[in-house]
């Protein structure tokens, strides 16, 4: 079994599921990637930051769903057919990002990573590298962890933990 | 690797079991004053299976203290001393209980259970040699052996008293119910079981086979004769095989299934024999009958043990019991509520609206019968009964009493109530500290009870009973009740107070023992009296989404009350819509719903809407203004008003439709939401038939925000 997984560690490393906002790039380790869902109907929660636009139920899952667009404090653009769902798994817990699409898989050499500069500009925190594709366009690699098991938005502290690697998800199978 | 782990868990569940039983079963005979001859023979009966087993597991300092606690019921059993000191075989018992407890959790948790028994084993030697003296017994006969082998050791076996008759048949396993009719038709089975070479313990090993075949057959004799008492019997077994030869009403199919189960064999030759003469250890014909007195003994102890257990769970009965992960019943509930929303899918597809389908309705209604009952059944899957944590109280009291020099004892009431596997758990733990501080604290010596004009033994009444969505559990003594003004001088001391003492109600100033560091017993005993223990019941008791409370009368005694929600249990909930969301309130906490008429609903100075209800003024609260909910109802007129009471408050909830009772599955909020919100009154949300999810509102939190 071990070996199984290992295996499987091996031809996920590297690899980024990865869908545009607003003409940037993001990337997010194929790893924590459960599913990708069309939109479903949303219950909302009172009293959460906008960005939190409610609750799904996925085949009798209850699961947290945020919009991405709100997140990176960009404009809300509602929901058609084309938008999706990416249901995460960050050790047991399941979130569901909403995004205009997804774009593709692709695979970037840890040594094709490079770290973002360290700007004052609180989003920068989230991203936990750059990697660069070989026609010189870029992927901001999403540092998953720090989005989403954090406290709140004003915990600007704790600088390290942008070489948190994808090998979290062995844990990641209970609910 | 997983098949031993497998026998692992297997072993670890079993033992656990028989562990609970024979706890039990000691403070019953402790209770009695003696040990029933069934007690005798269920305690050693556990402790000889236990013993195999963890022999079987290699653990042999369980297997040898088992060994020894058994001697002493052994020895009980057959000579039927007239000196029995229950108290102290009582405590002989309870200590081997904890010390292979112990080592179970030592298993459990990965670890070596490594802890020696010796010393242990040796006290129970030499209690039991003692006994032995005491009762004019010869100390250094060891029964076994004498009964075993009298060749062996002849003196020893006169100087012992006779054992009775059945002891000179030891080979002779007499099965459980008289089903040696030899006028049913029986078939007489001759086989040899021959054990891997380095499987070890064979002997134990052949005694399991014995054991689980037990029900399959009517007579049986084998070879070795003496399994566990000869020590030649192993390099018997491996040098000859086991050989057994017996008489079922069993086909010869179902015998070779059930020995094909036995682990560690190599080879197996089964074959049906046309008589019993052919078997060369078949007693001869004169033999046959039974001797009188085994029976006698044996037949009218049996419809009474069937009595006395009856209702208790029967332990390792693998055909009655199965353990399975919680994560597996979670599964099959996520996935029965998906069934139940792809039905309604079905039935109420867009494509077959408005059409005349008599048969199809006709269809649809009996799969909506049956899911209804799946879902039904699903649920109770994860439910048990409070017995097993109730029941461990009465360990608690027994040790407290004995070192206090109290005298009391615990009654249980609606012990049969059910709640989540997980609320079971949990709640043994503050129960202790409870049950401990009625008992420290609450029962007064027997001297002081009986000048107080009470009973000398003092009662400690445990009860469950289920109230709408809650368990509550109450644990009542009958001691000296609390101290009302010590309470609060402590708390005064402690700086807890926030109102001058006179102020507070002696509810309030009870309730205090639930803060940290809170203890007014000058003297820590070993029970209690540090201070820990209340707040860790009510750290325990709120981490379950319970709540706690303590009343008291001086002279009479207190009462802690334990609320606990059903959480993952079902619940019946009314059902609210406003705007597009919907709401669900358990249904215990509704008083009554109504469409409110012009004029009843009227402002206080602060511009609070308010209604008035049995004259009573019930504040109302919009969830669509409190949630800030688009397109709820403004006009009140329109909408739907639902009288919520919580602790004596009434309040209003205005939403824009009523959607009706429905039973509901209570699904906690996600983590990622919970760390978000604090303040809305949501506790928890569930999924309706056609998929929606609803939210589920805590009258109690909600009302905490709406009353200051």
């Amino acid at each position: 079994m071990d070996e199984e997984q290992l295996e499987e560690e091996d031809t996920q490393r590297d690899k980024y599921l990865t869908f545009t906002l607003e003409g940037e790039q993001y990337g997010i380790d194929i790893a924590v990637v459960m599913e990708i869902i069309g939109i479903l109907p949303i219950t909302k929660v009172p009293e959460v930051p906008d960005y939190v636009r409610g609750i799904i139920n996925l085949r009798g899952k209850i699961i947290p769903v945020v919009d991405m667009r709100l997140r990176f404090r960009r404009e809300f653009r509602a929901y058609t057919d084309r938008t999706c769902i990416i249901v995460i798994d960050i050790d047991g817990l399941l979130i569901g990002l909403i995004i205009d699409g997804v774009s593709e898989v692709l695979s970037i050499p840890e040594d094709r990573v490079v770290p973002p500069p360290a700007l004052r500009a609180a989003q920068n925190r989230y991203i936990r590298g750059i990697g660069r594709l070989a026609d010189d366009k870029v992927v901001l690699l999403l540092d998953w962890q720090r989005l989403f098991s954090e406290q709140d938005e004003a915990q600007l502290t704790a600088a390290s933990g942008a070489d948190a690697a994808p090998e979290q998800q062995e844990t990641a199978t209970e609910d | 690797m997983a098949d031993n782990d497998q026998m692992t868990d297997v072993f670890l569940y079993e033992t656990r079991q028989f562990l609970e039983q024979l706890e039990q079963m000691a403070l019953t005979s402790e209770d009695n004053g003696e040990f029933a001859a069934d007690d005798v023979n269920e305690i050693f009966r556990a402790m000889h299976t236990i013993k195999g087993s963890a022999a079987m597991m290699s653990l042999t300092e369980i297997s040898q203290l088992a060994h020894a606690v058994e001697d002493i019921f052994f020895y009980i059993r057959e000579l039927h001393p007239a000196k029995v000191d229950v108290s102290a075989i009582t405590d002989i018992v309870l200590t081997a209980v904890d010390f292979m407890s112990g080592e179970m959790d030592k298993l459990a948790a990965g670890e070596t259970p490594d802890r020696s028994s010796a010393e242990l084993r040796q006290s129970t030697q030499s209690f039991l040699r003692e006994m032995k003296l005491a009762n004019g017994d010869d100390p250094d006969v060891d029964l076994r052996k004498a009964k075993a082998g009298p060749a062996k050791k002849q003196a020893a076996a006169t100087a012992a008293a006779t054992p009775p008759a059945a002891a000179d048949k030891p080979a002779a396993v007499q099965p459980a119910a008289g089903t040696a009719n030899p006028a049913g038709k029986l078939h007489i089975y001759s086989v040899n079981l021959h054990f891997e070479p380095d499987c070890g313990m064979v002997e134990v090993r052949a005694f399991g086979v014995l054991d689980r075949m037990k029900n399959h057959m009517a007579e049986v004799h084998y070879r070795p004769e003496k399994l566990l008492e000869d020590e030649q019997a192993p390099a018997q077994i491996m040098a000859r095989g086991f050989e057994l030869c017996f008489t079922s009403p069993d086909d010869e199919k179902t015998i070779r299934q059930l020995l094909d189960e036995t682990s560690f064999v190599e080879g197996m030759e089964l074959e049906e024999l046309p008589d019993t003469k052919t078997c060369e250890f078949w007693p001869a014909a004169p033999e046959k009958p039974r001797p009188p007195a085994a029976s006698v003994a044996q037949q009218p102890q049996q419809p009474q043990r069937s009595a006395a257990r009856k209702g208790k769970a029967k332990a390792p009965a693998e055909h009655e019991m199965i353990s399975v992960r919680v994560d597996k019943l979670d599964r099959l509930m996520d996935l029965v509520g998906e069934l139940v929303i792809a039905e309604s899918m079905v039935t109420q597809n867009p494509d077959i609206r408005g059409l005349e389908l008599s048969n199809f309705a006709k269809a649809a209604r009996q799969l909506h019968k049956i899911n209804e009952e799946l879902q039904d059944s699903v649920m109770s899957l994860r439910m048990v009964p409070l017995e097993g944590p109730f029941k461990k109280m009465n360990r608690i009291v027994r040790d407290m009493t004995k070192k206090l020099g109290k005298k009391a004892r615990l009654a249980l009431v609606g012990e049969d109530t059910e709640v989540d596997k997980k609320i079971a758990e949990g709640i043994a733990d503050p129960l202790m500290h409870i049950v401990r501080n009625s008992v420290d604290h609450g029962i007064e010596m027997p001297e002081a009870r009986k000048a107080a004009g009470k009973p000398e033994q003092g009662t400690v009444t445990l009860s469950a009973r289920n109230e709408g969505g809650e368990v509550i559990i109450e644990i009542r003594d009958d001691g000296g009740g609390m101290d009302r003004d010590k309470i609060l001088h402590k708390a005064q001391e402690k700086g807890l107070l926030t109102k001058p003492a006179a102020e507070y109600t002696d509810r309030e100033a009870y309730n205090f023992i639930f803060a940290p560091g809170f203890s007014t017993k000058e003297q820590v005993t070993e029970f209690s009296g540090r201070g820990v223990g209340m707040d860790v019941v009510m750290a325990n008791i709120k981490g379950l989404g319970g709540r706690v409370s303590v009343d008291s009368r001086p002279g009479r005694g207190s009462v802690t009350v334990i609320r606990i929600p059903l959480t993952l249990a079902i619940i019946d909930g009314m059902c609210l819509r406003v705007g597009e969301s919907y709401f669900t309130v358990p249904i215990s906490a509704v008083k009554r719903s109504f469409r409110p008429e012009a004029g009843q609903i009227f402002l206080d100075s602060d511009g609070q809407e308010m209604i008035m209800e049995r004259q009573q003024c019930c504040p109302v609260v919009r969830l669509g203004q409190i949630y800030h909910l688009e397109g709820a109802e403004d006009d009140a007129e329109q909408a739907v008003l639902m009288l919520v009471e919580n602790d004596g408050h009434l309040y209003g909830l205005l939403a824009d439709e009523l959607l009706g009772v429905q039973q509901i599955v209570v699904k906690p909020v996600p983590s990622y939401i919970k760390k978000l919100t604090t303040t809305t009154g949501i506790t928890g949300c569930t999924l309706l038939g056609d998929g929606s999810i609803s939210l589920i509102i805590d009258p109690a939190k909600l009302g905490g925000l709406i009353f200051s």
